[in-house]
Order: C-alpha cells, then sequence, then structure tokens
C-alpha cells in the first residue's frame, strides 16, 4: 500500500507524505516509532507501550478484542490486567487517591460501604468455599477469565514491572500451579485466587455481577468468621436482607436486569475498592496494608478477629478522618482517574485505530460519561427506617390504584328543585285557578277606598288641552307589558274620551310596538285614526341624554336621529305644528317601569315643562321612587298612577271595566299564596334557627 | 393602546366631558360652546344609535364564532342567528309596522318577557321562603316581616275591604312604603349620585380610563 | 338645582377628591368591611384555579344615561379582575346589554391583558352583547353561566328587576354571586336573590376596596364627606322649617 490515509480528514496521501495534501495533518508520528520499515499504518506490534488503562478500555471495546495489542513495553499495568478480572484492578499503592487513604472508613467503623453490586454475595452456608469457586460453572453474574490466556507477555516484561507487582505475579503464578493450597497467611490472596478461574472464563462475556437490589445490602461476613468464609463471595448473588426483617414494597425496587447489566459491553474501569474476584489489591505482605484503610470486616478477616482489630485501634492516637456514609456513597468512583498520572509524550501511546490513527497521546475516544462507573448512590446502604416502610406502603398502594380502572363514578346526584316546584306550582295555580274558573273571590273596592291619587291624577287630565297633542313616553320593556296596560290603558281610554290627540315616543326598542299595541286596542273604541288622533314618533335611542336633548327643542332631537322614516313627517301633523319645545305639549305623559329612568324623565323635563303637567304611571316598583317627586311642594310630578288597584278604580271612574277587573281575582289570590308561602319560609326558617341554637 | 393612542383619547375624552358638563351648568347665553354642546349630545345620540348596531355585530359575531367550533349550547346559537337574521331582513325589507313582525313581537318576545315577569314573582317569592333558612340574621326577618305587611297591604282580602285590620294594615302599608320605604330609598338614591358624581369626575379627571390604558 | 349651585358642588367634589387623594398617601384610608367585596378575591382565586371563568356582568343600562355610573365602576373591577384571571385557561367573560359598554368592556380587557404581557390571550369575543333587553339578556344568561362553566358572578352595573333573576340563575348555578346595581327596586330584590348584595353606593366602592387607586379611595371619602353635609344640611334645614324660620 503506497498510501496513506490522514487521519483527519480521509485524504489518501503518498506512503512519503510528512503532512496531509488535503488538511496539512501531520500523516507520521513525530516520535520516532520504530516501525520496523514497515509502510502504512501502524500496526499493534509497531507501537509503543500503552498505557494499561487505555489498553483495557480498547481490549474492552466490542468488536475490538483482539485488536488491541499486548502491551510488550514497561506496561507493568496492562499486563496486570491479563491476570486480573477488568473491575479489580487498581493502581499500586503509592497511587492510592488521596481521598480513599484519608476518608476510607476507620477500622472500627462498620463496612456497610462496601460496594455491594462488585461484591459477590456469599454463598449459602455449609458449601465448601474453594469446591465452590472451582467445582461451580461460572455464574452469569461473575467475568471469568481463562487462566492460560492471561499470561502472554507476563515474564518478557518483568524487568519493567514494578517490583511490589512482580511479587504478586509470583504469587499468584505458585498459587496457580497448586490450586487448593490456601497461603495461610493471606486469605486475601487465597481468595483472589478463587476468583481469578471464574472470571476469566466469563471475560468474553465481559458480565458484572448482577446488581442487588435496591434496600439490600450485602451481609458483611460475620466478624468471627475467619478468611475462609469469603470464597463464597464469588458464588452467585444470593441477597440477603442487610436489616429490612420484611420485604422492601416491590415498588421501590428497581426493575431487576434479567440476564445482564446493561454497560456489560462498556469498557470496564476498575475501582480501588475491591471487586467480586479481585486481584489488584496487593498482598498484605507487599504492601503497607496500614496505608489502606480497609472496612472493619475486611480488617478483621485480615487481622484474625476483633481483638486484634481493637489493639490496634488502641495504637492508634488519633482516629482516620471519617465522612458520613450518606457523602461516602456520592463519591463518584471514577474519581480514581485524577490520579492517573500523565505520561511523558515518548511513552504515550499510539492510536491505532480510527482516524486518528497514528498520532500520540489522543485522547480517550470515549467520553466520561461513557465509562461505567459506581452509582453515584450505594443503594445497598440505605437506612430504611419505618417511615420509610410506611411511605413506600403508600407509594404502593397508590401506584396499584393507578393500575387499576377506576369505576366511573357516578355524576353528582342533580337534586332536584322540589321547593322551587312546589313555590312555582303553588303560585302558579293561585292565579291560574281563578282566571279559569272566573271566580269572584276577591271584593272590588268601592268608590270610597279608591286610591287618593286617583282624583289628583282625574283632576289633573281635565285641564289638558284638545287643541295639541300631548306626548306619550312609552319607557318600558315588553316584559312590564301585563302591569303596565293594565294601569296605561284606562288612562289611554280616558285621554281618548276627552279627543286629546296624542303622540308616542319610544325610548326603548320595543317601545314603538308596545304603543300601537295599546293605541290600536283603545283607538277602535273611539274612532281615533291614526295619523289624526294620535301618531308615532318612533324610537328614540340615546336613553337620558336623548331624552335631555328631546326635551329642549324635540323637532331637532328627531330630526338628528334621522327621525322615524317608516311614521314619515309627523310634525306637519296638526296637533304637532305647533310644538318648538317640550312644554309646547298639552301634557307629557311618563309610562315607565324603570325607577333610573323614570327619575331621569322627571328631573329632566320638570324643569323644562313650565306649566305643562307632567303625569306618571309606573310599575307599583318605581312608585315607592317617584312619589318624593309627587309629595314635594312646587312637585314636578303632577300626577302619579300605579298598581292593579289604582286602575280598578281608574276603570270603574272611566265607567269601562277592562283588564283591571279580569285580573283582580287571579291577582288577590297570587297574592294571598305568596303570603303564605312567605309565612311559612320564614316560620320554618325560624324554627330551624332555634332548635339549632338550643343545644349550642 | 400604544402611547401615540393614549395621548390622543385622553384629551379628547376629558375635552368632551367638559364640555357637556360646563354647557349644564351655564346658561346658553354665556356659554361659548353651547353649540358644541349640543352637537356633542346629538353626537352621542348617533352613537348611542351606532352603539345598537356594533352590540347587534357582536351578538353575531359571538354567535357565529360558538358554531364554527361547535362550542357547547350551539344549537341554541343557531337558533339565535336564524331568528336574529330573519327579523332584521323582514324589519328592513318591510319595516317594523310590518304585520309579519308585528307578529313575532305579539306572539314571540312579548309572551317570552312576560313569562320571565312571572318567572321573577316565582324567585322572589321561592328567595323570601329561602331568605331566613339561608341568612339567618335579623334584617332578615325584618326584610320579610316588612315584604308580608306590604303585600297585605296592597292585595285585596278575602274577607273584603273596610274591616278594622285590613284598614290597619293598609296605613301600616302605606307608612312604610310611604315613609320609611320612600325616605330610605331617598338616601340610597342620594349615595348612588354622590357614587355615579365621584365616579364620572374620575372619568373627567382622566384617572379612569376605559377607552384606553 | 340652580347651574350655579351645581357648578359649586361640582367644584367641591373635585376638590374634596384631589385633596383626599392627596391626603391618601400619608395617611390611607379605613373602610369597613363589605363581605362581597372581601369573599370576591378568593372567589376569583378559586374559579383561576379550577379554570373556570369568571363573569362579569355590566348590566342592561345605556352607556348615554345615569345608568352609565355603575357600568363604568363595573369596568374598573373588570379591569383588575381581568389582570388576575388573564393566566386562567379560561379568562374572564364580560356581558352587557349595551353595545357601547361591550366596546369599552373589549378596551378595558385587552388593555388588562396587555398590562400583564398577556395580550395574545385577548379574544374580542371574550366580552358580549347578550341581548339588547333587558329581559332577553336575562333569558340569555343561564347558557351562559352553563357553557362557559362560570363559578363566580360579578355583576356591577344598571340593572332593574331582571338582575334578580341573574343572580338566581348563578346561585343555581352553584356560583359566587356578588350583585350590585343603582336602581333601588332592583337592590330590593338582589337583596333576596344574590349570595352577596351591594346595598346603595357599595356598587362603587369596588375600586376603593380592591385598592385600584388612590382617587378610587378618595372618591370614597369625597362620598362620606359631602353626605355629612348634606345630613347637616337637611337636619337644619327640617329645624328651621319646622321651627317656621324658612318658608
Amino acid at each position: 500500500m503506497d498510501e496513506i490515509r490522514c487521519p483527519m480528514c480521509s485524504t489518501l496521501n503518498p506512503s512519503e507524505a510528512d503532512v496531509c495534501r488535503q488538511c496539512g495533518a501531520r500523516l507520521k508520528p513525530v516520535l520516532g516509532i520504530p516501525t520496523g520499515g514497515k509502510t502504512g499504518p501502524l500496526e499493534a506490534g509497531d507501537l509503543p507501550p500503552v498505557p494499561d488503562w487505555l489498553n483495557r478500555i480498547r481490549s474492552d471495546l466490542p468488536g475490538e478484542e483482539g485488536e488491541a495489542p499486548a502491551s510488550e513495553g514497561p506496561d507493568w499495568l496492562g499486563r496486570m490486567r491479563e491476570a486480573a478480572t477488568p473491575g479489580d484492578e487498581g493502581p499500586p499503592a503509592g497511587e492510592v487517591p488521596e481521598w480513599l487513604k484519608e476518608d476510607a472508613p476507620a477500622p472500627d467503623e462498620p463496612a456497610p460501604s462496601a460496594p455491594a453490586p462488585r461484591t459477590a454475595p456469599p454463598a449459602p452456608a455449609g458449601k465448601p468455599a474453594a469446591a465452590s469457586s472451582t467445582a461451580e460453572p461460572p455464574s452469569p453474574s461473575l467475568t471469568p477469565i481463562e487462566p492460560g490466556t492471561s499470561k502472554p507477555n507476563e515474564t518478557s516484561m518483568a524487568g519493567e514491572t514494578p517490583e511490589w507487582l512482580s511479587r504478586i505475579r509470583d504469587r499468584e503464578a505458585k498459587a496457580r500451579q497448586r490450586p487448593g493450597q490456601e497461603p495461610e497467611e493471606d486469605w486475601l490472596a487465597r481468595f483472589r485466587d478463587e476468583a481469578i478461574p471464574s472470571a476469566a472464563q466469563a471475560k468474553p462475556d465481559k458480565k458484572e455481577a448482577r446488581p442487588e437490589p435496591p434496600g439490600v445490602s450485602p451481609k458483611p461476613p460475620p466478624k468471627e468468621a475467619g478468611p475462609a468464609e469469603l470464597r463464597p463471595m464469588a458464588r452467585p448473588p444470593a441477597p440477603v436482607p442487610s436489616r429490612a426483617p420484611e420485604p422492601i414494597p416491590a415498588a421501590l425496587q428497581p426493575p431487576i436486569p434479567e440476564t445482564e447489566a446493561p454497560s456489560q459491553d462498556l469498557p470496564k474501569v476498575p475501582a480501588l475498592i475491591l471487586d467480586s474476584g479481585g486481584t489488584a489489591t496487593p498482598g498484605a505482605e507487599d504492601i503497607d496494608l496500614e496505608s489502606i484503610q480497609l472496612p472493619e470486616w475486611m480488617s478483621d478477616l485480615k487481622g484474625g478477629g476483633p481483638e486484634e482489630a481493637a489493639g490496634e485501634r488502641s495504637r492508634r492516637d488519633l482516629a482516620p478522618a471519617t465522612i458520613p456514609a450518606w457523602l461516602e456513597a456520592m463519591r463518584p468512583i471514577d474519581t480514581f482517574r485524577s490520579v492517573v498520572e500523565i505520561q511523558p509524550e515518548e511513552e504515550q501511546s499510539v492510536e491505532a485505530a480510527g482516524p486518528l490513527a497514528g498520532l500520540r497521546g489522543v485522547l480517550l475516544a470515549e467520553p466520561v460519561v461513557a465509562m461505567p462507573r459506581a452509582p453515584g448512590m450505594d443503594m445497598g446502604r440505605v437506612d430504611v427506617t419505618d417511615r420509610h416502610y410506611a411511605q413506600a406502603e403508600l407509594l404502593q398502594k397508590m401506584l396499584e390504584e393507578e393500575a387499576h380502572e377506576a369505576p366511573v363514578a357516578p355524576g353528582q346526584r342533580r337534586r332536584l328543585p322540589l321547593l322551587r316546584w312546589v313555590v312555582g306550582a303553588a303560585v302558579l295555580l293561585a292565579v291560574a285557578i281563578p282566571a279559569v274558573l272566573g271566580a269572584t273571590w276577591f271584593p272590588v273596592p268601592s268608590p270610597e277606598q279608591w286610591p287618593p291619587e286617583l282624583v289628583g291624577f282625574r283632576s289633573v287630565m281635565g285641564r289638558i288641552p284638545t287643541d295639541r297633542a300631548s306626548l306619550l313616553v312609552f319607557d318600558y320593556e315588553p316584559g312590564y307589558a301585563g302591569e303596565m296596560e293594565a294601569v296605561l290603558g284606562p288612562v289611554v281610554d280616558d285621554l281618548m274620551t276627552r279627543g286629546i290627540p296624542l303622540a308616542t315616543l319610544a325610548t326603548r326598542p320595543a317601545g314603538r310596538i308596545l304603543a300601537e299595541r295599546i293605541l290600536a286596542r283603545y283607538s277602535s273604541l273611539h274612532g281615533f285614526a291614526a295619523g289624526e288622533g294620535f301618531l308615532h314618533l318612533g324610537y328614540l335611542p340615546g336613553g337620558a341624554t336623548a331624552a335631555q336633548a328631546f326635551l329642549a327643542a324635540p323637532r331637532q332631537a328627531w330630526e338628528s336621529v334621522g327621525g322615524a322614516p317608516s311614521e314619515g313627517d309627523v310634525w306637519v301633523s296638526p296637533s304637532l305644528a305647533s310644538i318648538q319645545t317640550a312644554s309646547d305639549f298639552g301634557a307629557v305623559f311618563l309610562f315607565s317601569a324603570g325607577a333610573e329612568s323614570a327619575r331621569t324623565w322627571v328631573e329632566q323635563a320638570g324643569p323644562l315643562l313650565d306649566s305643562t303637567p307632567l303625569l306618571a304611571v309606573v310599575s307599583a316598583g318605581v312608585e315607592p321612587i317617584l312619589r318624593p317627586y309627587y309629595d314635594s311642594q312646587a312637585p314636578p310630578l303632577d300626577a302619579i298612577a300605579s298598581g292593579l288597584p289604582m286602575a280598578l278604580a281608574y276603570e270603574g271612574a272611566n265607567g269601562r271595566q277592562a283588564d283591571a277587573l279580569s285580573r283582580w281575582n287571579p291577582y288577590g289570590s297570587g297574592m294571598l299564596a305568596a303570603e303564605a308561602l312567605l309565612a311559612g319560609g320564614t316560620l320554618y326558617g325560624l324554627a330551624g334557627w332555634l332548635t339549632r341554637r338550643r343545644p349550642a | 393602546m400604544k402611547l401615540g393612542a393614549y395621548l390622543l383619547w385622553t384629551p379628547v375624552a376629558v375635552a368632551a366631558g367638559w364640555t357637556v358638563l360646563l354647557g349644564y351648568l351655564l346658561d346658553d347665553a354665556v356659554n361659548p360652546l353651547a353649540d358644541f354642546r349640543l352637537l356633542l349630545l346629538r353626537w352621542a345620540v348617533w352613537i348611542a344609535a351606532g352603539a345598537v348596531l356594533i352590540g347587534l355585530l357582536n351578538l353575531l359575531a359571538v354567535h357565529w364564532s360558538k358554531i364554527s367550533l361547535l362550542e357547547p349550547g350551539w344549537p341554541y346559537s343557531a337558533l339565535v342567528l336564524l331568528f336574529f337574521l330573519t327579523t332584521l331582513v323582514l324589519g328592513i325589507v318591510f319595516g317594523t309596522n310590518y304585520p309579519i313582525v308585528s307578529m313575532l313581537f305579539q306572539y314571540v318576545q312579548l309572551p317570552v318577557e312576560a313569562s320571565l315577569m312571572g318567572l321573577l314573582a316565582i324567585t322572589l317569592v321561592l328567595a323570601g321562603v329561602r331568605l331566613m333558612m339561608r341568612r339567618r340574621q335579623l334584617t332578615s326577618a325584618i326584610f320579610l316581616a316588612v315584604a308580608l305587611l306590604v303585600l297585605l297591604g296592597t292585595g285585596p282580602w278575602l274577607i273584603g275591604n273596610g274591616s278594622a285590620l285590613q284598614e290597619a294594615v293598609v296605613v301600616g302599608q302605606r307608612w312604610i312604603t310611604q315613609v320609611f320605604a320612600a325616605g330610605g330609598a331617598r338616601g340610597i338614591v342620594i349615595g348612588i349620585a354622590l357614587g355615579a358624581i365621584t365616579t364620572g369626575l374620575r372619568v373627567l379627571l382622566a384617572s379612569d380610563r376605559p377607552y384606553a390604558d | 338645582m340652580s347651574p350655579t349651585l351645581s357648578a359649586i358642588v361640582l367644584l367641591l367634589f373635585v376638590l374634596l377628591l384631589l385633596g383626599y387623594a392627596a391626603l391618601g398617601r400619608r395617611r390611607p384610608a379605613l373602610f369597613r368591611p363589605i363581605p362581597g367585596f372581601d369573599a370576591l378575591g378568593s372567589a376569583i382565586e378559586k374559579a383561576v384555579e379550577a379554570g373556570d371563568r369568571v363573569h362579569v356582568s355590566l348590566g342592561t343600562g345605556s352607556l348615554l344615561s345615569p345608568e352609565a355610573a355603575p357600568a363604568l365602576a363595573g369596568l374598573s373591577l373588570l379591569s383588575r379582575i381581568a389582570t388576575r384571571t388573564s393566566m386562567s385557561d379560561r379568562p374572564a367573560v364580560v356581558t352587557a346589554g349595551d353595545g357601547a359598554l361591550v366596546i369599552l368592556a373589549q378596551d378595558t380587557l385587552r388593555a388588562a391583558y396587555s398590562r400583564v404581557g398577556a395580550g395574545q390571550r385577548y379574544r374580542h369575543t371574550s366580552a358580549r352583547m347578550l341581548a339588547p333587553t333587558p329581559f332577553a339578556y336575562a333569558a340569555t344568561l343561564p347558557v351562559l353561566l352553563a357553557t362557559e362553566n362560570v363559578s363566580a358572578s360579578i355583576l356591577v352595573g344598571s340593572f332593574g328587576p331582571e338582575g334578580a333573576l341573574a343572580a338566581d340563575f348563578g346561585r343555581q348555578a352553584n356560583s359566587f354571586v356578588l350583585a350590585g346595581s343603582d336602581d333601588v327596586p332592583a337592590q330590593a330584590l338582589m337583596y333576596a336573590t344574590a349570595e352577596h348584595p351591594l346595598i346603595g353606593e357599595e356598587v362603587f366602592a369596588g375600586g376603593a376596596y380592591l385598592q385600584l387607586g388612590a382617587l378610587h379611595s378618595a372618591s370614597l371619602r369625597t362620598q362620606d364627606t359631602v353626605r355629612l353635609i348634606l345630613v347637616l344640611v337637611i337636619l337644619a334645614a327640617t329645624a328651621l322649617r319646622t321651627l317656621g324660620l324658612v318658608g
């Protein structure tokens, strides 16, 4: 191959080129790498020694097994990988992270922080430890390593191996040569030896120990147990509840992977903490174990029992610094990366694959976030209290409730408005029965019993001139037609009887039709013709503002709104020809059912009408509002009429019984029903009030 | 509203209000703005008529929106639009004196509104019945007692008018309606007038600007 | 009342209003509790929390009449209510019986939403003219209350007897009902049907109780002061006339 592909832009360059012709990137390493005269991409055997962590990562990458060369340089750690499972390596004692040295649990502390997922749980009791680690098939949760595959370059690189590691390897070699023999002085080494075969077998799969369910912490070996008791740690996990006598609610348990951890294919970064089958921990005779703070239970095992540990504690003047368990659990396990020393450039490895192949000292291809790491919180050390259990049960209950389909709750029962129906029915029947039957249950008032306002009203009516029109202002809504027509009917009847020409003005949109309705009814009785005896000015929008404008200048105000096109030019009518101001009308009648509008008309019209009388026919509810205008001295209101009794009296005075008489009995019956209902409701409420107050 | 519009409309509104108010307070003979005041009043009438049309257009838009979005109650909106357009076309084409328009009023609007008045009567009776159960206060008791007295004094009696008891009740009713009720109503009206004046003044002082903000 | 006397009274009003507005910054006024306004805030909050609408009615009166005064007071309330409900799923809905009032209500809503930065939530159909006549207005209300999920009805405007029906419809819909009118008979009817009736000039006090500005508080103080003056004048005139000192 005479061309070199640029690692940066993949452009093919001549093999002799030093830099890429396309991008200028260097094609050959600057350092003199003994390539053996080969050209082209560097091969594995040509590569300089690679740091073990990088080798390890590369070798563990899926699809790259076999590609990563076994380091033959002074890579003591790289070779160490061959003899250990990926998860149990660690730097030499001198490279123990500072935080671990300082913050490791004191020997006298319990060791609940032993990482459960990485520590194989103890085997079932009664099973021989040695046999369990060798005779049993490799556990799917372990990472067995084939012993024979783990030492291809072990001896050739011995000269560059640190002394302490050499001792470890020697001891391992001896242990492999005489399986079954257990060094009596170092239980840890024994444990390591037992873990190696199973871990080596599992290496192709790189399976890790299945994490224990949260809430279940590994049960530390009993203090009285000897080192051999650790053998079962290599067995399949057998979770033992650490402190929970009752099962953890399922809601709190994370889903347990059925086969293996999701991160199995990722490169495994060893932790300093003893992992399953770990061998990286230096032997007790090689390393000053005092410099490594082991968990108490391990210290006990190492030292032979609690007595020795107690004696050791007694020799310390100061207790080692400790950190809280919760903080310990939060410690990122990959912190050890910070202590990996950056090697000199000439010792850094050359990238063997990928676009950066050939370059030295490249950064890790894998982002840090992709590196396996221990969980931020050691789930095995959750302190489960009764309160937690209660909350967990509550949560589980809630989740179970969520899982069930809730029955469709019946809608809120709509209470039947019985009282409303009863009241409505009582009032309606009270009004309807006399109307249908034509009953005369209520005597008609005699003239002596007529309202005193009638006399004054009729007196004013007698003074109205007949040579000019009187203005009728219709200021009520159709809803009031029943009440208003009963009262103003006799008034209109009286006006027509007296031959007074009429002009109607509507201040509400429906007023024009209401006026037509009442005038048409009585005009036929008196021979009044539309346009002669009466005429309509139409609807005047604008409320009180329009009223003020109309009273000041009727014609201008009427014309300003365009008049009433359907009525024609009403002002040429003889009855209206002389009208220039409101005071030119013969009289002004206000038919109103609105208190405010009636008050406005009275207050606005009063000063402008001079001697022209102002008469009001109003709803019974408005009468108290207008009465002060009628009762005062120099009243702006000359007469007032309201209510069915007044209408009945007026009909009597006219000598023509009409609506008022026909409504008298239904009116009386309805009033009686209302009085009875009100009295009953009041008494019921009072009774309830009193009976409730009595117990208090 | 943008700043420019705000600066324009507020002085216009305030000036129009003060012009009409001063026109009422000053005699037209000495009021240089008398004609302008009358002009504004006529404009107001026009604007009121226009506002009715705008309100009807708003009514149309709201119900059309409900129909197009099929919101709850859209069939009612469809009925409203149907009768609205029918009446509008009939009124414009034939005028309000057209018999069909009169019939619509006579046999639809009038009965509906009259029935609402009847419903109001029933509602008031029902509210009175419930009042002592909902609001157990002395004022409620007084309210109901006065209502009963006025009803008795206003309506006819089965035993006929003229009895001593009926006369006493009528006298009591007139005292209540023409003295206490009228006096109280007058006091309330004065209070409302005071409130209306201050509310109007806030508008004239541009403190309340419902037309712009 | 003669124009001169009217001008004097008007001038008195203006001076008192401005004076109390200036005084109010140093000595805030204390108002007696009005149950309706006390409960209004929580009712609005409940409606917003429940995703219901708040309904503000400006009455059936016309803008071009004295009936406009309570409607203007209602617009002041609407400004505050619209601000507080602008973030609700269902903003406030305003109804009136007069087209001109609907236009003002639309302006008030638009301004309130813009003030809180929610201008895009404004819909011109939020302010509606239900019907041109009072009883037609009342007849339309139940449909509105049912279809718009209204849980609070604030009726502040000029109502006639139809106001009692409107309040009763709100009560039937289990809504909070605050009702006030300038019409005295309507107030009597609302007293029986509304949950929280506003009596007399209480209908104008909403701005002061909701702290809409110094002039709103000054308005109440001005009303009280003028009312006190009127009481004294009436008592003096009655005494003088009783004694025969004046004709």
